[in-house]
């Protein structure tokens, strides 16, 4: 699951920097924000703004953002962010899968 | 990305939700009017806008014409479009009926003020952080970004950066040369018309000032606060122009607790409500 949160996050940087900005050989867990893809503040706002309708407000970025400045945040790694949101899928597939209102419906 | 059609413009806006379950229609939007040049909507996003979506507020964040990720046209930096800009926006994102509750940073604040003025219907609130107002400051920021622009003419500077891989510098410079030196804004600036007391005073929607105590910019908000009728003015201790950066827990109970005063606010005529000045002790 990881790997697919990976994968969206890396297309999602593409579409708003373009391939040709992106610093780092290749995007994995260990590449930051801001020392390996030397992303702007109003990007990391784009991206939280594709993340946010890909993954819906389950996985409430806003809370997760709300502890940190914008430094903090640029000095995150993208593995920290791919588990935030795979901590959180998880959860809501359990919740799912336990029998909620919703799990007839597949 | 959310880009948006609006007064001939694309706008790079964000929408942040209000809290699960408290936005209503009788409640403001917070919108936010970041600072000139080398400023956009990011500067808000942590300090303040996350905070207010989640005390129950839709917030708006957008960049300003040439700012940013909006469209950079060659001119229209004068005052009255950008409230034209504003406006067209709220109205191309269905919100043209809605209260708002305008936060300006520097420049921003100047303009939330003008947009205040022209649309009294439709401002409940305001909240200027640092707002460059009176006395000299069109000569004073006249000057300054004169000199920018001239460091930046056909300056080598930029491309270097580039090649050295210095992606965000690069693109700093990039955009400050091309607002100063390829768009009317220094001249737009430069032909700003002063706010006059009897403009103050007709401000009848209730404003809080937050200013740096060593800024140039306090004695300016001092007169605003004077001659407005529902004015506050916070000095914050220690700090100069950059309250925005540098105080974002003070600033953000400030900037919470004023909003969240306003929401039932309306706005009035000059009313004989005496001016408030106080010190914010962190």
């Amino acid at each position: 699951m990881a790997t697919d949160i990976l994968a969206e996050i890396t297309g999602m940087l593409v579409e708003i920097v373009g391939d040709e900005y992106l610093l780092a050989e290749e995007v994995t867990m260990k590449t930051t924000f801001n020392e390996d893809l030397a992303l702007e503040s109003v990007e990391f706002v784009a991206l939280a703004e594709l993340l946010h309708h890909r993954y819906g407000a389950d996985v409430d970025l806003m809370g997760f953002l709300a502890e940190k400045d914008m430094d903090a945040i640029l000095a995150m790694s993208v593995g920290e962010l791919v588990s935030h949101i795979g901590r959180i899928t998880r959860t809501s597939l359990a919740r799912v899968s336990a029998g909620g209102p919703s799990a007839s419906a597949g | 990305m959310a880009v948006v059609p609006a007064n001939s413009l694309r706008f790079h806006v964000q929408r942040l939700p209000a809290a699960a379950g408290a936005d209503a229609p009788d409640r403001p939007v917070v919108v936010f009017l970041h600072g000139l040049v080398v400023d956009n909507l990011s500067s808000f996003y942590c300090p303040l806008a996350v905070p207010v979506a989640r005390s129950g507020h839709e917030v708006v964040l957008y960049d300003l014409r040439g700012h940013g990720r909006t469209e950079r046209p060659a001119t229209g930096y004068d005052s009255r479009t950008a409230v034209r800009d504003l406006f067209a926006l709220l109205g191309a994102l269905g919100l043209g009926h809605r209260r708002v509750h305008l936060v300006g940073n520097s420049y921003g604040g100047t303009l939330a003020l003008h947009a205040a003025l022209a649309r009294p219907g439709l401002v409940s609130g305001l909240t200027l952080l640092e707002p460059p107002l009176g006395g000299a400051w069109v000569e004073n920021m006249v000057d300054t970004l004169s000199a920018a622009a001239l460091s930046l003419e056909d300056s080598p500077v930029p491309a270097e950066l580039r090649t050295l891989r210095l992606r965000k510098a690069a693109n700093l410079t990039a955009i400050a040369d091309a607002l100063l030196n390829r768009t009317s804004l220094i001249d737009d600036v430069a032909a700003s018309r002063p706010f006059t007391p009897a403009d103050y005073a007709r401000l009848g929607c209730p404003a809080l000032i937050v200013c740096g105590e060593h800024s140039e910019l306090v004695p300016g908000a001092r007169e605003l606060a004077r001659h407005a009728p529902r004015c506050e003015l916070r000095i914050l201790p220690d700090l100069g122009h950059d309250v925005l950066k540098e105080s974002s827990g003070v600033l953000r109970e400030a900037v919470l607790a004023h909003v969240a005063a306003t929401v039932t606010a309306t706005p009035t005529a000059a009313a004989a409500v005496r001016p408030r000045v106080g010190a914010l002790v962190p």
